[in-house]
């Protein structure tokens, strides 16, 4: 995938972001801003490396792209930082005695949901495909134990991942947070001829 | 995370490493798995971490990605090994790894074939598997302590010898 069209992905994004930051305002009823900080491909190989040490332990939240073409999308954050977004978005914290409670993950899985839909939607419409997320899948674990298993799963179709640095604010708070997108091939051909 | 002052040696995916020194060697491990074998009279140690359990059936596979396969991976490690002077009856083997982490989204049972490639290989070659921690839903840090042949196995929140 070149330049071209990585930067296009980037703008569908981003466009997407501020629909999802939108969305999230109505329904916390606060201002909310998603903010998109750099995009770029990385091999598999190279994949964990280039995010944190293999095992940080990290919240992340997975979907799986279906419809015209296939793929994965995983948003990724420190706990610290999923314990913040949770008070911003929904004043409660799925967290107990400093572990993650995983019996309440649904308030990430909402973002997720909201963003990831937003995404596809918006690439969809762009591309003339369509794509749907499936339900969230929260997990909290070592990053490279999450990681390999959709790298294992995509490694024998694709080679590369999307990595897709935000940050969601809300007035002066912000929190970090990575998106992945990893497309199959039949999806990046697609991405490379339509988005030209 | 260390336990001693061995010198530490992360194991990257899909990569296979042998020694005869006294050395720490990790790994992160989710769906994937890990072969640790140790040789207690001639004291050499090898271990690997296989992605898929083999190749696609097409598919040539080289030097360089030959670690990504159990089936290719696998004979490889042992070659080394005897390289080294590695004897099968002093021999013995551990399995790790092998876990289902992402159960409601992916339906490739891809890490019960790896540990399955890991147990054919090693009866195949007449090696002891002397412990396994495989399965489950959690990732698990692997240490290789390769002057014992001990294994630590940390999950998030949990740790074990072995």
């Amino acid at each position: 995938m070149d330049e071209t069209v990585l930067e296009r992905i980037k703008s569908v994004f981003s466009e997407s972001a501020e629909l999802a930051g939108r969305s999230m305002e109505m329904m916390v009823g606060r201002p909310l801003s998603i903010r998109v900080n750099r995009i770029e491909q990385i091999p598999f190989e190279n994949l964990c490396e280039s995010l944190y040490p293999p095992d940080t332990p990290m919240a992340m939240i997975l979907l799986r792209i279906t419809g015209d073409n296939s793929g994965y999308m995983v948003f990724l954050m420190y706990e610290e930082n999923a314990r913040k977004l949770n008070e911003i978005l929904w004043g409660s914290v799925p967290f107990e005695d400093g572990v993650i409670n995983l019996s309440d993950p649904s308030a990430l899985g909402e973002l997720a949901n909201v963003v990831g839909s937003c995404f596809l939607n918006v690439l969809a419409d762009r591309v003339g495909l369509e794509l749907r997320p499936t339900e969230p899948f929260f997990v909290y674990d070592m990053l490279a134990a999450v990681l390999e298993g959709l790298i294992a799963e995509q490694s024998l179709i694709a080679d590369k991942a999307i990595l897709v640095d935000t940050n969601m604010a809300e007035k002066e708070r912000g929190i970090g947070m990575h998106f992945l997108f990893l497309p199959s091939p039949d999806l990046v051909e697609n991405l490379a001829a339509r988005l030209r | 995370m260390t336990t001693n002052n061995l010198p530490q040696k992360n194991l990257s995916i899909g990569e296979i490493y042998v020694t005869t020194k006294a050395e720490q060697v990790s790994t992160v491990l989710g769906s994937c798995v890990s072969v640790c074998l140790y040789d207690s009279k001639n004291k050499i140690s090898g271990m690997n971490h296989h992605v898929l359990p083999a190749p696609p059936p097409s598919a040539q596979v080289d030097s360089k990605h030959s670690g990504k396969y159990g089936k290719t991976a696998l004979p490889e490690l042992l070659v080394r090994m005897k390289q080294l002077g590695m004897e099968t009856r002093t021999t013995s083997a551990k399995i790790f790894g092998g876990a289902h982490m992402l159960s409601q989204i992916s339906f490739a049972m891809i890490n019960e074939r790896n540990v399955a490639v890991a147990r054919e290989f090693l009866h195949a070659n007449g090696i002891r598997i002397v412990a396994e921690d495989v399965g489950g839903d959690r990732g698990r840090k692997v240490i290789f302590q390769t002057d014992s042949g001990k294994v630590l196995v940390r999950e998030v929140n949990k740790r074990e010898f072995l």
